[in-house]
């Protein structure tokens, strides 16, 4: 076909386009997303029987904070990262604060803790603790991290890899948000070491998934 | 832009037009350097005009254009280059002499040679040749196109054949 006549059909009948869709595109998926791991949540390992007594809440208060931010640091890089000629303002500092953060706290913790309680506090309160979180938040995340993408490719993402990787952050922090009610593990160096390798694992996923299924 | 995406039709046509111009001497140069043809970057360029209209709604107001379209340029070039590399993996090796035998860099250089050379010779002298030589229309459909008598085509092609000849001389006697 002559460009010509390419160019011309395109600019026929053109539609007015809406500001602001692809934000609240990305926001949908992360609800859809967040609702889907919480409700395979509840479905699979359920939340935690004590969740109800005060003594616990703070606990999972922390777990949620935890996974919060790791969303609220990745969200706006995923925003820009959808628009061309924004894909070179990621600043990974700032999208792994939260992870690296956490383990800076835990290290001080531990350092400061009797050597007798290290092994609750790396492995949790039980010994299928380190697996069962692994398992759990990598599972949850699948969902978000499908509609993620599903989102993304309405934009025009141009760094795949950088960008898959971005939303797997993102989708592990909703399956850890969805999973932290269900944990019994109350302890800083346990999430920092576990739950930051779950969403260090769903990153890796995103990235590998990223350039093929992220490509326009 | 803005006007494009406001749904102003008039402002958009002209848009796509002055970015085919950018985008074409982009994709041009850049093929002729891997050694693709510029059938292909014509091809790639309608591929990125549909991208622009359909990806439209990705680009900010707030932000500058020229990135915005310097990165769909450079994503789109860069995508070609991977599947056209994976195309070349997934091919038998007993076809891969077909694909090397197809290059057509020999072809391109010589058309930008040619493009340079007639640059040099008077615009009545090119036309002719145009025509002529390279169209291959006969001498009195050339000369009704350009407006003057046959035989004036004639010595036109002719002085411009002796002109490009001397240039030729010239340049490789350099």
């Amino acid at each position: 076909m002559n460009t010509d006549r390419l160019i011309d059909a395109l600019s026929a009948n053109l539609e007015r386009v809406s500001h602001g869709r692809l934000e609240k595109t990305l926001i949908l998926a992360m609800v859809t997303g967040g609702a889907a791991a919480f409700a395979l949540m509840l479905a699979t390992v359920g939340p935690r029987p004590d969740l109800q007594s005060t003594a616990h809440l703070e606990w999972s208060a922390i777990k949620l904070l935890y996974a919060l931010s790791v969303i609220g640091a990745g969200v706006p890089f995923l925003i820009r990262s959808m628009r061309p000629g924004l894909e070179n303002g990621t600043h990974w500092p700032v999208i792994l604060f939260p992870l690296v953060a956490t383990i800076v706290v835990a290290f001080v913790m531990l350092v400061l803790g009797r050597p007798q309680t290290w092994r609750e506090m790396l492995f949790g309160a039980s010994t299928f603790s380190p697996a069962r979180c692994l398992l759990c938040i990598t599972f949850f995340s699948a969902i978000p991290l499908a509609v993620l993408i599903w989102a993304l490719r309405k934009g025009a993402p141009i760094r795949l890899r950088i960008c898959g990787a971005i939303a797997g952050i993102v989708a592990g922090g909703l399956g850890a948000a969805a999973y932290g009610l269900a944990c019994m593990s109350d302890t800083i160096p346990f999430i920092a070491i576990w739950y930051g390798a779950a969403i260090a694992i769903c990153a890796v996923v995103g990235a590998q998934v990223g350039p093929s299924l992220l490509r326009w | 832009m803005t006007a494009g995406l406001d749904g102003d039709a008039i402002a958009y046509h002209r848009l796509l037009e002055r970015l085919t111009g950018h985008l074409r001497a982009y994709y041009r140069n850049r093929f002729a350097r891997i050694g693709h043809g510029a059938a292909q970057a014509e091809d790639l360029l309608q591929e990125v005009l549909i991208a622009v209209h359909t990806h439209r709604h990705t680009y900010d107001l707030s932000q500058p254009f020229t990135p915005w379209i310097h990165a769909i340029a450079r994503y789109k070039f860069l995508d070609y280059l991977r599947r056209t590399k994976y195309s070349f993996k997934d091919m038998p090796i007993e076809r891969a002499e077909e694909l090397t035998a197809d290059s057509d860099m020999a072809a391109i250089e010589s058309g930008l040679d040619l493009h340079r050379l007639m640059s040099q010779i008077s615009l009545k002298a090119r036309k002719a040749i145009q025509y002529v030589k390279l169209e291959g229309l006969s001498v009195s459909e050339a000369a009704t196109r350009c407006g003057i008598s046959e035989s004036a085509v004639k010595v036109a092609v002719h002085r411009g054949l002796k002109a490009l000849a001397l240039q030729v001389r010239k340049e490789s006697g350099a």
